[in-house]
């Protein structure tokens, strides 16, 4: 995928420390941005910080308190330019409702966060295969 | 002698008598003292002077006789007056001619009579010195002789009298001459005083006679014209017999007169007598006819126009300033004005001068002319004039008089008028001949049709004239359409645009019209003037070709989804069959090498109709879907296909340095690169293959060049290269689908560049492909 | 990390695609209960009268007669029992429409067959990698 973004939301700075990290070792051709909560991120997909193009990936880490993860996602959803993205929930709480809500928004992925810097690059190679795998449209939505 | 005689010269003797003015006047001493000595040397107690005239005898003086006069039938004077001599009656009683006359019959008893004719000195008789007794007698020669001698005193009384009565008159005359007079007549004495002034002298100046008697002159002279009078009085004293001169005068009024002066002196006194006149008013009138004169002479100037007069009889020929100017003349004298003028009338209009001339000398009746001056410079004017002709008693034309007035400036405005007038109507058949032209008012109704007009709507002129442009208006239009016309041209814009409209017979006809509005001095339209071409044609064919667009819009979609259903079909049994193939490898590890080759063959066979089947759905799907554009830097996109295709060793690859970032289809244009690098890389059969990627910048597109030192490409081939499943090798040499060119090509011509191929055979490629900036 | 063995849903018409994903499961040593459905129609049936067990996975193939793969999906995000099941799309469309077709549906993956079998057993590793990342 050329010219590609990815959309991380996740409020922990050193969380996003080691996914850009994990990126940078395992060559992602994606580009990555971040959004520390949920208004920040709609910003960054529909407001004044416009990624272009729109994110064919976000990824959304739903346990911690300031990301509002579920809204977030169902603003995705009903939106017509951005609910064919793919979105993907990390997270480091067993929360049925949220899994529940998010599985019922349609997303990718429901996923465990791994505890530390190795297991995130094993987490991002295996995702990153997947990503490979999977065709996505080249045509602007 | 008869009775009651006349005199030969009766008629001048009583015209003679009465100059005398003696009759009927008072007496006088003088005529008494002669009556009285007459009567003593007579010795007559009677003595008279009369005087007769028509109808009776009337004495001046008498002695002896109280009655003046007597009719002259009973006179005895009548009998003197007729001789030159003494005429005596010495007895009446005893003459015939008075012996019955009641005054000798009667009182005064009259006897004797002796009477010396009173001879003036133009030898009329006025009458008798005559002496009368009442006793008949004789007088002595001596008697006769003194009767004589005081009748000529009697006359010389007589004529004396008469020159005083002469003098008085004219004395008199001459008096209420100079009174009268309505010139100024003064004398003035050696010192410059009045003396005398008459009374238009004290009239027009309104002084006194006695605020100017006794006064100098010079008090009354204008102090600005003094000096003047002053020099002009001089010129007497130094022998000059009279001056003439101009001088104002001041009225008592505060008027200044201008006064002509005649001055003699007197050369025994040195007094100077002076006539002057007022010639305020001439000098007014002069300085207003001179000044009327050249306003007329500037009036004609100004207008362009010139007065004449000719006289048939003196043949003079006169011209007003303006009539000069007209003909580029210095004034010239009269006889040499004629030939200059026909000389200088353009020579092609000389005929019906003279003609129109000739009639107006025949018939009397008013010249109309008008001719062009040819000046020598080759330049001319236009010139119209109008002559009236002047009779003589007899009706006989002996001069005429006219203007003429320059109309050259108007002459060619309406030349100009004329030629643009033509040039218009010009424009207009032309615009008939080729347009449908129609006018109509402010509210839609025709007002002119051409032919086109009436050939295209079927309608004839006289249907639609009068009639609302509805009458051709189709449902077509939308209301919408109409009111934009409306409301554009309403305004006084001009509308353009196609429209449809109904000819008679119920059939459409397609219009590309052009609606002027003309508008009046308050912008508002007036009138519409439509002009239009009639494009059914076109706009069938326009149609027909809209419909063969879409058909064949349509086919090739059909054909594309074709194609892609086709491949979609042809590729699962495709991949059934290489998946089986591979499962029965998988499944016989024991298979003979043979038997093993050949799977290898069939799935070789397999991936190269799968390619195949790839290429015609790639090719099919360019131009269906549409691709965002994005900022693209082709150096970096370059090597990133270069990266991908070219082997590491064996190729050397140059990329311009000129490569530049445009907006573009970047997949597109990388799917593009991409084959034409492969291409290079896959027929390339140097040692070491070198590929170079080459950039121009063309006024309206970008232009590549991608370039390789291969086989390179007959001629024959350019072509043939570009078409769908065209190889040029065997595609088992050289394992190809041949349809990269032909996805190539497609691209290009579907964003409106081209591509063609420079090659000579054995000496590399170029692949030249343009794309619009 | 073990093993889930949540209930797999192929729909594809074509019966060597059929071997295709089973065989590969195998040599992926994959255990999770696979039950197919010839086309859309079928696996409606097969799901709206319960016949299998719910899947958490769907595997879908587009181009299939009755009713296609889309078709399918659009009933699927319908139906409130089984919207939330993962789908991915297996199919040999690479046609753009499809892609988007598919993605508005939120599918969770659009996977091209390759044409080598050898090709597809990695894809289904790599897919059966990611399943075990998720919790379904």
């Amino acid at each position: 995928m050329r010219n590609s973004n990815i959309l991380l939301v996740d409020s922990c700075k050193a969380d996003f420390e080691n996914v850009k990290k994990a990126f940078n070792e395992i060559d992602v051709k994606f580009t990555l941005h971040v959004a520390q909560n949920d208004t920040e991120a709609w910003l960054m997909l529909q407001g004044d910080n416009k990624i272009s193009p729109i994110p064919k990936i976000v990824l959304i880490d739903i346990n911690e308190e300031s990301v509002n993860g579920i809204n977030l996602l169902n603003k995705i959803r009903i939106h017509p330019d951005l609910k064919s993205i793919l979105v993907f929930v990390i997270t480091r709480t067993d929360n049925e409702r949220n899994k529940a809500a998010a599985l019922n928004l349609n997303i990718a992925g429901y996923m465990h966060k791994p505890d530390d810097s190795k297991k995130m690059t094993d987490f991002f190679s295996i995702l990153n295969d997947y990503w490979n795998i999977i065709e996505f449209s080249s045509e602007k939505k | 002698m008869k009775i009651n005689p006349k005199p030969e010269n009766e008629i001048e003797r009583l015209k003679a008598l009465e100059e005398y003015l003696i009759m009927d006047s008072l007496p006088e001493k003088e005529y008494d003292s002669i009556t009285q000595l007459a009567s003593y040397i007579c010795g007559t107690p009677i003595a008279l002077v009369s005087l007769i005239d028509e109808r009776r005898q009337w004495s001046k003086s008498s002695v002896g006789l109280g009655v003046a006069e007597t009719t002259r039938d009973l006179s005895f004077c009548q009998y003197a007056i007729m001789g030159e001599d003494v005429y005596e009656v010495n007895n009446a009683l005893e003459n015939e001619l008075f012996a019955k006359n009641p005054l000798v019959t009667g009182n005064p008893n009259i006897r004797f009579y002796a009477g010396a004719p009173l001879k003036d000195a133009n030898g009329f008789n006025l009458g008798s010195l005559c002496v009368i007794d009442t006793e008949s007698r004789i007088l002595s020669i001596e008697q006769k002789n003194a009767l004589k001698l005081l009748a000529n005193q009697v006359v010389l009384l007589l004529d004396s009298r008469k020159k005083n009565a002469d003098l008085l008159k004219s004395q008199k005359e001459f008096q209420n001459f100079i009174e009268l007079s309505k010139d100024l007549g003064c004398i003035a004495n050696v010192d410059g005083f009045f003396y005398k002034v008459n009374s238009a002298f004290t009239d027009v100046l309104g002084y006194t006679k006695k605020e100017l008697e006794g006064k100098p002159f010079i008090d009354f002279v204008h102090p600005d014209d003094l000096d003047k009078t002053l020099k002009e009085v001089e010129k007497l004293s130094k022998g000059e017999k009279t001056i003439s001169f101009e001088n104002r005068y001041r009225c008592k009024n505060g008027e200044c007169i201008l006064l002509s002066w005649n001055a003699s002196p007197d050369p025994d006194t040195g007094n100077l007598y002076c006539i002057g006149r007022d010639i305020t008013k001439e000098k007014k009138a002069e300085l207003n006819l001179i000044n009327s004169n050249k306003l007329l002479d500037e009036s004609q100037s100004i207008a362009k126009i010139g007065s004449w007069k000719f006289d048939l009889i003196t043949n003079d020929l006169i011209w007003s300033k303006g009539h000069y100017q007209i003909f580029d003349f210095e004034e010239l004298p009269s006889d040499q004005l004629f030939n200059a003028y026909r000389n200088r009338i353009h020579p092609d209009d000389l005929l019906n001068l003279d003609k129109v001339l000739e009639n107006t000398l025949t018939t009397g009746a008013d010249l109309h002319y008008n001719h062009r001056i040819l000046f020598p410079d080759g330049s001319s004017k236009y010139v119209v004039g109008i002559g009236k002709p002047h009779k003589n008693g007899k009706g006989e034309v002996v001069g005429i008089q006219g203007t003429i007035q320059d109309i050259t400036d108007k002459t060619l405005a309406e030349q100009k008028i004329q030629e643009k007038a033509k040039e218009i109507n010009d424009i207009k058949s032309a615009l008939d001949e080729s347009a449908i032209v129609a006018i109509t008012d402010q509210k839609g109704i025709f007002s002119y049709v051409n032919e086109n007009f009436c050939a295209v709507s079927k309608y004839s002129k006289e249907e639609l004239i009068g009639q609302d442009q509805q009458i051709i208006s189709t449902g077509y239009n939308s209301i919408e359409f109409r009111r934009d016309v409306f409301v554009t041209i309403a305004n006084g814009n001009i509308w353009k645009g196609e429209v449809m409209n109904k000819a008679k017979d119920g059939s459409y006809y397609w219009e590309s019209a052009t609606i002027v509005p003309f508008l009046n001095e308050k912008g508002k339209p007036y009138q519409y003037v439509a002009i239009s071409s009639n494009i059914t044609k076109q706009k069938l064919a326009q149609e027909n070709l809209n419909n063969a667009l879409a058909n064949l819009e349509k086919k090739n979609k059909e054909l594309d989804q074709y194609a892609y259903i086709v491949s979609h079909d042809l590729k699962a049994p495709l991949r059934a069959i290489n998946n089986l193939s591979e499962w029965i490898v998988e499944d016989m590890p024991e298979m003979p090498d043979a038997v093993s080759a050949n799977f290898e063959l069939l799935r070789g066979r397999i991936q190269r109709m799968e390619n195949l089947i790839n290429g015609v759905l790639e090719y099919s799907r360019i131009g269906r879907t549409e691709i965002e554009k994005e900022t693209t830097d082709l150096k970096k996109m370059l090597n990133q296909i270069i990266d991908f295709v070219v082997p590491i060793e064996g190729f050397e690859i140059s990329i311009a340095d000129n490569m530049p970032i445009i907006e573009t289809e970047k997949i597109l244009l990388q799917q593009v690169f991409s084959n034409l690098i492969s291409n290079s890389v896959k027929y390339n059969d140097k040692p070491i293959g070198k590929i170079e990627c080459l950039y121009e910048s063309l006024p309206d597109f970008h232009q590549f060049t991608v370039k390789d030192n291969g086989p390179g490409i007959a001629e024959e081939y350019h072509k043939k290269v570009f078409e769908v499943f065209q190889t040029i090798e065997a595609r088992d040499k050289k394992e190809s689908t041949g349809i990269g060119l032909s996805i190539v090509k497609k691209i290009i011509e579907e964003k409106g560049g081209s591509i063609s191929i420079e090659s000579e055979n054995d000496n590399g490629t170029s692949f030249v492909f343009t794309l619009p900036k | 990390m073990t093993q889930r063995l949540v209930n797999i849903l192929l729909v594809e018409d074509d019966e060597v695609d059929v071997m295709n994903v089973k065989r590969a499961f195998s040599k992926n040593n994959i255990k999770n209960p696979l039950y197919v459905a010839g086309n859309g129609v079928e696996a409606l049936e097969m799901l709206d009268d319960k016949i299998i067990p719910l899947p958490k996975i769907i595997i879908l193939d587009i181009n299939m007669p009755k009713m296609n793969g889309i078709e399918f999906l659009k009933v699927l995000r319908e139906n409130e029992r089984l919207k939330n099941i993962s789908v991915f799309v297996m199919t040999t469309s690479n046609e753009d429409s499809d892609k988007i077709k598919a993605y508005n549906l939120n599918v969770a993956g659009y996977i091209l067959k390759p044409l080598s079998f050898e090709k597809f057993v990695v894809s289904v590793s790599t897919l059966n990698n990611f399943w075990q990342l998720c919790e379904m």
